[in-house]
Formats: C-alpha cells, sequence, structure tokens
C-alpha cells in the first residue's frame, strides 16, 4: 500500500537570482510518519529546499502542495544562526513563542496556555533554567528549548535544520532517542551534512546537491555518496549499524 | 519651588515626562534590535527636509517630519535580508539628508536664527500643540504595544519562525520603522538632530544587564529616560547651560556608572 504523502514537492526549481540554480526539477514527498533526511554538501540546497517545503521560499517554478496539513501544522527547528540569542527572552517566554500562530489581539488568552508551556517544560527537563534567559543556557538546552518550541503547538510534521551543529555528543545521543520516541507519531524531516547523526530509525534519505536524489528505506546496499558530494567518500564506523546508499543514476 | 509655577518650566516638564515614554519604549526596541545606526540616519537625513521647508518659508519642522517618514518608509519597505546593505542604505540617506539640508540653508538669504535649535534641541520652547502631538503619539504606541507586542517580540527575535506562523513581517517592519521616524522627529524639539541618538539609546542600555524580560527593560528605560530627563532640566537650569547637551551629558555619566556597578556586581559574583 502507497503511504499518506502529506507533502509533495514537484518539478521544483529555485535560484536566487534566476541565473545560477540552486535547486533544479526537485520531487519529493514527505510521508505520514515518516522520518526523511535530506542531507548533502554545505550550499548543495537543503537549507533552501526545507524553506521552500515550509513556504518561506517562493520557488522559481513548480509546486509544494500541502495535503490535509496547514502551516500552523509544520515545527520547524531552525538552525542557531537564523535568531538573535541576545535577546532579552526567558526560557518560559521562548517556548510560549511557539503559540502566535494562535495570538489574536484583545483574545490574547489562549487556553491553558501555561499549562502547554509547563507541559513541554517536563518533557525536555527544563525546570531548571525554565526562568533563565537563552542567552545564558547550553547549546544542548537551547536545542531542547528549540524543539519545545515546535512541538507546543502539536505540529504533523516536525523540520529540522542542522540540529547537531552545535551540541555536544551526549545531548545527540538525546536528540535522537526523542526523535525517535517523536516519530512514532508525527512525520520528522531533518537536515544534516553529519552522516554521523543519521542513525537507524531514519527511514528514507534524499541526497540534495541542486538535484536530488531519494533513497528509500527497502534500498539494496549498493554504492556511495560520492556523485554528490563529488569525490569517494569513506565511512568510518565503531561498530554501530550502518548504510550504504545505492549509486546515484 | 517657585520654579515651577512658570509655564513654559511646567511645559517641559510635561512634554519630558510623555517624551520619555516614547522614548524608553522606541529606544528600546531598536537597542534589542541592534539598529542604533538607524536613530542617527533618520534624524540626520530629516535635516535635509528641514532645509527645504526653511528655503520655501515653511515650518521647517514639518519638513524634517516628512523626510522622517519618507526616510523611514524606505528603509522600512527595503529588504532585510543583509545587514551590510541594510547599513550602507541608512549611511547614504543620513549624509543625503545633511547635504540637501546644508545646501538650501546656504540658499536661503539672511542669516538661520534657529538652526542650533534644531541641532541642539531646546525643551523649554516647547508649545501647547507640540506636547499635544506627543500626547496623541504616545497613546498610538501604548495601543500597538499592548495589541501587537508578542507578535512584534516574535518579529524581531526570528522572522522566519514569525513568518511561518503567519505573522505579516513585512508589515511589522514597516510599522516598525514609521513608528521609529515620528519619534525621532519629537525628539529632535527637546535634544535637537544630533543628540536623540544618545537620548533613545542610553536608558535601554542602563536598563538591559539588570532586567530579564523585554517588558522590564522598556519600563526601566521609560523611568531612566524621564530621570535623566528632570535632573538634566534642573542641572541646566541652575547652571545657566543648554539643556540638551547638559540632558545627554548626565545620560552618559549614568551609563558609566551603571557600568561600574555590573563590573562590581561580577566581580562579587
Amino acid at each position: 500500500m502507497q503511504p499518506l504523502s502529506l507533502i509533495s514537492v514537484e518539478n521544483l526549481n529555485f535560484s536566487f537570482d534566476r541565473k545560477h540554480a540552486i535547486l533544479l526539477d526537485i520531487n519529493l514527498h514527505v510521508y505520514e510518519n515518516d522520518y526523511l533526511v535530506i542531507m548533502g554538501p554545505n550550499g548543495g540546497g537543503k537549507t533552501t529546499l526545507l524553506k521552500c517545503m515550509l513556504g518561506l521560499l517562493k520557488p522559481d517554478s513548480g509546486k509544494v502542495r500541502y495535503h490535509g496539513v496547514k502551516t500552523g501544522d509544520l515545527g520547524y527547528v531552525p538552525q542557531f544562526t537564523t535568531f538573535d540569542r541576545q535577546m532579552p527572552l526567558r526560557v518560559y517566554d521562548f517556548i510560549e513563542s511557539g503559540l502566535i500562530g494562535r495570538y489574536r489581539p484583545l483574545m490574547n488568552r489562549v487556553c491553558d496556555k501555561e499549562h502547554l508551556v509547563d507541559q513541554q517544560i517536563a518533557r525536555f527537563h527544563l525546570e531548571p533554567i525554565a526562568y533563565s534567559v537563552i542567552s545564558e543556557i547550553s547549546g544542548g538546552q537551547l536545542q531542547r528549548a528549540l524543539l519545545a518550541r515546535a512541538l507546543i503547538q502539536d505540529p504533523k510534521i516536525l523540520f529540522l535544520d542542522e540540529p547537531t551543529t552545535f551540541i555536544d555528543s551526549e545531548s545527540r545521543g538525546n536528540l535522537s532517542s526523542i526523535l525517535f520516541e517523536l516519530n512514532k507519531k508525527i512525520a520528522i524531516v531533518m537536515i544534516t551534512h553529519d552522516t554521523s547523526s543519521i542513525d537507524d530509525h531514519v527511514k528514507n534519505i534524499a541526497c540534495v546537491n541542486r538535484n536530488l536524489y531519494y533513497h528509500c528505506r527497502d534500498e539494496y546496499i549498493a554504492e556511495s555518496l560520492e556523485k554528490v558530494y563529488g569525490c569517494p567518500i569513506e565511512l568510518i564506523a565503531h561498530g554501530l549499524p550502518h548504510r550504504v546508499l545505492k549509486e546515484h543514476k | 519651588m517657585s520654579l515651577l509655577q512658570y509655564g513654559f518650566v511646567q511645559n517641559a516638564l510635561l512634554a519630558g515626562l510623555l517624551l520619555s515614554i516614547a522614548s524608553g519604549i522606541i529606544g528600546s526596541l531598536i537597542v534589542v534590535k541592534r539598529d542604533t545606526l538607524l536613530i542617527g540616519g533618520i534624524s540626520h537625513a530629516s535635516f535635509g527636509g528641514l532645509g527645504l521647508f526653511y528655503y520655501l518659508g515653511l515650518n521647517p519642522l514639518l519638513g524634517a517630519f516628512s523626510v522622517a517618514l519618507l526616510s523611514g518608509a524606505v528603509i522600512g519597505l527595503s529588504s532585510e535580508k543583509k545587514l551590510h546593505a541594510h547599513n550602507a542604505l541608512i549611511s547614504v540617506i543620513w549624509a543625503f539628508g545633511m547635504a540637501i539640508g546644508i545646501i538650501f540653508i546656504t540658499i536661503t538669504p539672511g542669516f538661520a536664527p534657529n538652526l542650533l535649535t534644531y541641532l541642539f534641541g531646546d525643551i523649554l520652547t516647547v508649545s501647547n500643540v507640540d506636547i499635544l502631538y506627543i500626547a496623541i503619539y504616545d497613546a498610538l504606541l501604548l495601543l500597538m504595544i499592548f495589541l501587537f507586542f508578542k507578535p512584534l517580540l516574535v518579529y524581531l527575535f526570528d522572522k522566519e519562525f514569525a513568518a511561518l506562523h503567519g505573522i505579516r513581517v513585512g508589515l511589522y517592519r514597516l510599522f516598525f520603522y514609521l513608528f521609529i521616524s515620528v519619534a525621532i522627529v519629537m525628539m529632535i524639539r527637546s535634544v535637537g538632530i544630533i543628540l536623540v541618538l544618545a537620548l533613545l539609546t542610553i536608558p535601554p542600555l542602563i536598563a538591559m544587564p539588570f532586567c530579564k524580560r523585554f517588558p522590564c527593560i522598556m519600563a526601566a528605560a521609560v523611568v531612566l529616560c524621564l530621570l535623566i530627563f528632570v535632573g538634566g532640566f534642573f542641572i541646566a537650569y541652575y547652571s545657566n547651560l543648554p539643556t540638551g547637551p547638559i540632558i545627554i551629558v548626565l545620560g552618559t555619566f549614568l551609563l558609566f556608572l551603571s557600568k561600574a556597578i555590573c563590573a562590581v556586581r561580577k566581580k562579587n559574583s
């Protein structure tokens, strides 16, 4: 049975100046309960593709279609560099800002707002730093706060952009198990250029370097990421299970 | 105190109070957005309108107001993506406005007696009508903050996240810069084109290290601004020195004092 597609990207082309293509004829589906990793080299267009999928960037041509999801159903964990970490904002207020889509002037009492925030704080063990300013917390804590902000509005799909860049290996392990738990209920789309963050729970992989090469879960073990990286990639693994994807054709 | 019986003193203090509300709130927003260059840009650009209206024989402040709004709209409608382009645009508007202003004042026959008032301000010349305008602005600003504070905060903090959640980022940006522009022109009357930058930035800079939350910074900045205004006013009056510069010197002194307190607190903790 064909799984239900939540987002479909159809013949998408994108360039910042209409001359140099960043993304070329991209076709991609995000399925229900998908765990899709978008990988590829820096500058390959991963973040651009993600922003097109979120509706933050408008493609030159092609379509991004939502099936049964609204923009409010999209949770987004951006890179640390996209926002101002020096803002005078407490972790509590930061998480609460995830509800901004429901804010209406004069009716700013979102039902159970405190309860929703407290729930997220407990879920990510942020109690000790709930009233600290975000500039004073660690990378791992900020990552959890970002997750809490994205999840407070109960998204159906969670997008993460390079979530492992600024956090230590212990936090990476935590993140991996959090995502595994989440994936039982919602779809996950994660960008990374770091192959070590692709664990056993990942279902599908899309390699992006201007073009897109899709590898679904059932794919038999084959060649390497050579084409997309433009050079042979050596795999180094400490006895962890790993997979080798088939050659891009 | 017999000084308070004078109408112009009452006006000056009332204007100080009302301006502090605008200055504390707008200043905090600008400092947190790290866009302080903007204040200098818009205030100096408004000098162009001032010169033009002066040449035409119209009210110079109205000229300053028009050009400030125009500059605010141009900056607000330009792309925010690249910071260096944003700062370059502000610098150009800054210099162009000044140049135009100087040219028009030069070709106007006779001596320009009020010029120093606009460059350095004089809170003693504030009229009842000025106060009414400032009061209307304050009311409008407080209403907007009351209604849109939360989305505004998300806009300032994380534009992409704001856009994803349906906040109309472009609209917020335009209104943000228009409100700033009007505030700057109102300050020109009291502290002048050259000093307005300091009046808007010093109070929030003092407040920031002591506050964890944004509303706290704004409230503290309003109180500090009022303190600087009133203190500066009385010092200037009794020492027979111009109010604008004294207000700024007092503010700068308090800023250094607060930094010293921060340093001592850090050392002890």
